[in-house]
């Protein structure tokens, strides 16, 4: 029944409908905090009404109830005729959570699925109904009054301007050749608002509004969002009233020819088409008075503009091509990726002629040739880094897609314990690639979970320890050259290195003596091992010891760095260092004997020369002493066991180094510190090259048994040089 | 012949119909004093040695990889791999680049001669007591005049373990 054009157009609405409910949410959020917020208020009920109207059109049914409960709610909210209470939020923030299950389910199925949201709706009705009877009695006179009503063309995703019975409208509908509705709608015109939402069977006869389905008359909708003072609208409606009269008759006739033939409509608008266009043009005048119109986001489209346009070529085409401020298109991320590759070796070629352009210019220095060769090509250099930077930029984006469900994630989880939490959010619009944006979400979950349960602490034991009594949680985002910083911070009870030893060594994860041997800030790195808990007891909200896991398994696959600083009864502070992409990488180039690698810069703490004599052993490990921490050592030239060290017995490697350092104990070596997560190790190499920009290039199926090499790229020279994996360096040492 | 050299000839039809007349052309190469040869249609292209990356705790057989045109190949010594003593590389040494299964390697070889049209019932099935070669991968025994030519089946040149070493043992 679904053929491809609706899948597209169903896709379509699913991708807007939840981008909507995202960010709904988060104004609901901001609405409880204001709750006066007329504009605020105002922009959740376009982007509830939007989200109707495209399901009506789709003929999703269900979804156009409980969202029409939902709205009427809101209408009212904004009219002020009711106030908004906690249990009104809590029940459509709920309602929010069924519209995105519901579209999900369309999403994976292409049905509405059964969802029973009787229960909901008759709650949302009762909350809607509340107190308001009577204004809905006086809603209902007013709508009388007014004969020349307004229609709101919701299937359309659209205000149709059928100022009462002018052709206009007529026209404007039904020539939205997506509407297949047309029939039942020209029967209904006086049956107005209604008329769009398909197959409705009460919709058919020319009854008035039906008063209990509080769909807002055009002329209100005008009114609300300041787009006609009250004197301009009644003097439109005057003039209208006295151009139906006149009109009444024509317009039967058009009625039956369209039910012959719907699509002819146009054809015989005609003859309207004249009266009216002085009408709609006047409107349209009105209308671009204000220019912002209603629309909050682009995503939202302006359907007062783009309906009230008289021009006919226009009306032929969908609504959605007509909308003057379509400035986003969605782009398959495939192709993109696909760019980004094309990109990459366009940035393998540059390097590779910068550099043969460099030694042309050694070996011939005042040549006319090679001068403009050098000229060329920092020209090119210059070009591609901006295409790179480009095209990075149509990945981007802004962390806010991943803040924007925190604040009520905060909400209910702090009204389920009974705390008091604020939570801030700076930098949500820094932007970062949509790959890092994937893997964010959850570690930040879970660590903004544990600052509200293990943090923050109940509101009488924070007065008791001279705090606010309301608790702080922090989430900031900014740049920082080529990383971003993500820091979560609360003013909670903050951790105690002591006491998580000793869950530690309980778990069974270290023995006593580590325990005692490990400095403070080791200590707090605790929490990242897996069955970790400092709860005795499992909830619903932590004690599993998995969710500190997590956050470190994702963070170490984008290569990021976890750092933690914790104040007994101060509060915690986690900050991620993330890199702003993946594809293109800053790296470290090493030597190791004749060969040669890279180690992925974001990685790459510091580098040290020290001498072989200041290497310490113990039990068996090289380690350095490193600003008062002890920093294990690994030999690359052994765990590559390239060169020399190549025939040795692997048993024998051990004692090696101890040989080595005997040989060696003048020489100086030096040391990349590299940090993965919370570790840091450090690596001992021979030489240091300098750093590159690369462009990974996966060993795809080649990994030859070996997790040391996590992917190759191709140097200046055209040489393949190995990108090494220091989430298994820092594994292998462990494991010694 | 001359009748047959319009027909493309199709290398699995050959496979299918050995025996029967079929024309098969085939990349010849050198290792040592012996001649081997290639389906052509397993080829991908042949190139002159460049430099190699070696690849820390990879396979003995594999020396390393090499980047063709942007994509990051491995490099199998096709000499280790017969257990052939080792030789350095000169000016004749080509790396085959091949597809087996589905993955592009390249194989070093000391030379690569021609590509060869020949009658497929010139084709023998390998002699039991072949050379110093396992003969699993050795189609069969291709003579031509007073020349030999060992014919590959480069599908089967590895083994199911070495295959599992050289694709990711990681995922």
């Amino acid at each position: 029944m679904i053929d491809d054009s609706m899948k597209e157009i169903i896709n379509d609405f699913v991708q807007e409908a939840l981008e909507l409910l995202d960010s709904l949410s988060e104004n609901f959020i901001e609405l409880e905090k204001n709750p006066d917020d007329k504009e605020l208020l105002n922009t959740i009920f376009r982007a509830a009404h939007t989200i109707k109207g495209s399901a009506g059109f789709l003929g999703f049914q269900n979804l156009v109830e409980l969202a029409h409960s939902a709205e009427n709610i809101l209408n009212r909210l904004r009219q002020g005729e009711i106030k908004l209470t906690s249990d009104m939020m809590d029940y459509l923030l709920k309602t929010m959570d069924i519209l995105t299950a519901m579209i999900r389910n369309i999403n994976d199925t292409g049905e509405e699925g059964n969802f029973d949201n009787e229960e909901i709706i008759r709650k949302l009705n009762m909350l809607a109904a509340d107190e308001g009877t009577e204004e809905a009695a006086a809603e209902q006179r007013t709508e009388e009054i007014k004969p020349a009503e307004g229609n709101f063309g919701t299937a359309n995703n659209n205000i149709s301007p059928q100022e009462a019975e002018s052709s206009e409208s007529n026209k404007n509908t039904d020539s939205n050749i997506t509407n297949a509705n047309t029939n039942s709608k020209n029967d209904n015109k006086k049956n107005t608002a209604e008329s769009s939402i398909p197959a409705d069977g009460s919709n058919t006869g020319g009854e008035k509004n039906h008063p209990k389905r509080k769909v807002r008359n055009l002329g209100d909708i005008l009114l609300e969002d300041n787009l006609m003072s009250p004197d301009e609208l009644s003097q439109i409606l005057k003039e209208k009233e006295e151009e139906e009269k006149t009109e009444e008759k024509s317009e039967e006739k058009n009625e039956q020819k369209n039910e012959q033939k719907e699509d002819a409509n146009k054809i015989n608008n005609t003859e309207n088409l004249n009266e009216t266009v002085k009408t709609a043009e006047t409107e349209k005048q009105t209308v671009n008075k204000v220019p912002q119109a209603p629309a909050a986001s682009p995503e939202i489209k302006k359907p007062v503009l783009a309906a009230v346009q008289p021009q006919p070529q226009m009306q032929q085409m969908h609504p959605a091509v007509t909308a003057p401020v379509e400035t986003t298109i969605r782009v398959d991320v495939e192709r993109l990726d696909n760019v980004m590759n094309l990109v990459g070796e366009l940035v393998l070629s540059r390097n590779r002629i910068f550099n043969i352009a460099s030694k042309l210019e050694l070996k011939y220095p005042e040549d006319e040739f090679t001068d403009t060769l050098i000229e060329v090509v920092s020209n090119l250099n210059l070009i591609t880094t901006d295409l790179q930077l480009a095209v990075m930029k149509t990945r981007m984006q802004p962390v806010k897609k991943v803040f924007s469900k925190f604040p009520r994630m905060v909400r209910d989880l702090s009204k389920e314990l009974g705390k008091e939490i604020e939570l801030n959010i700076a930098g949500e619009e820094t932007e970062l690639d949509k790959s890092v944006i994937e893997e964010i979400g959850d570690p930040l979950v879970h660590l903004i979970r544990n600052s509200i349960d293990h943090g923050i602490e109940m509101p009488e034991d924070r007065i008791k320890a001279g705090k606010s009594k309301a608790g702080t949680i922090n989430l900031s985002a900014e740049h920082e050259g080529n990383y971003i910083i993500i820091e979560v911070s609360d003013d909670g009870k903050g951790m105690d290195p002591d006491i998580l030893r000793k869950k530690a060594v309980e778990k069974g994860l270290i023995d006593d003596k580590t325990a005692a041997s490990i400095s403070d800030k080791d200590a707090l790195s605790l929490i990242f091992a897996p069955g970790f808990s400092t709860k005795d007891k499992v909830t619903e909200i932590s004690g599993r010891g998995v969710g500190m896991d997590v956050v470190k398994t994702n963070i170490q696959k984008l290569n990021g760095i976890i750092d933690i600083e914790s104040e007994k009864g101060k509060g915690s502070d986690i900050i991620l260092k993330l890199p702003l992409t993946v594809a293109i990488i800053q790296t470290l180039i090493i030597g190791v004997e004749d060969e040669v690698f890279a180690i992925p810069l974001n990685s790459v703490v510091e580098t040290l020369r020290i001498p072989e004599s200041s290497i310490q052993t113990i039990d068996n490990h090289e380690v350095i002493n490193l600003r008062k921490s002890v920093l294990s050592l690994l030999r690359l030239s052994e765990e590559f066991s390239v060169g020399a060290s190549q025939n040795k017995p692997l048993q024998s490697a051990g004692n090696a180094p101890a040989a080595d350092k005997k040989a060696l104990s003048g020489k100086e070596v030096y040391v990349v510190v590299v940090a993965l997560a919370e570790k840091r190790i450090g690596i001992v190499v021979d030489t240091l090259y300098g750093q590159e920009e690369v462009v990974i290039k996966s060993l795809g199926d080649y990994q030859f048994g070996y997790k040391g090499i996590s992917g190759a790229t191709i140097t200046g020279d055209g040489k393949v040089v190995l990108i090494m994996d220091i989430a298994s360096m820092i594994d292998v040492l462990q494991k010694r | 012949m001359e009748q047959e050299t319009v027909k493309m000839p199709d290398s699995k039809k050959a496979d299918e119909n050995a025996g029967v007349d079929a024309i098969m052309q085939l990349v010849t190469f050198t290792l040592g004093s012996e001649e081997f040869a290639l389906d052509i249609l397993k080829v991908q292209e042949i190139n002159r040695m460049v430099e190699i990356t070696k690849v820390p705790k990879a396979p003995n057989f594999v020396e390393g990889v090499i980047n063709l045109r942007g994509k990051v190949i491995p490099i199998v010594d096709i000499r280790k791999k017969f257990h052939l003593n080792l030789k350095e590389s000169t000016k004749d040494t080509r790396i085959i680049v091949v597809n087996i299964l589905g993955k592009t390697i390249g194989l070093i070889v000391d030379s690569v001669s021609e590509v060869l049209r020949i009658n497929s019932n010139t084709i023998q099935p390998p002699p039991p007591l072949v050379a110093s070669l396992d003969s699993d991968y050795i189609k069969g025994v291709g003579k031509l005049d007073d020349r030999l030519i060992i014919l590959l089946d480069i599908d089967k040149i590895f083994t199911a373990g070495e295959h599992n070493l050289i694709e990711s043992s990681v995922k």
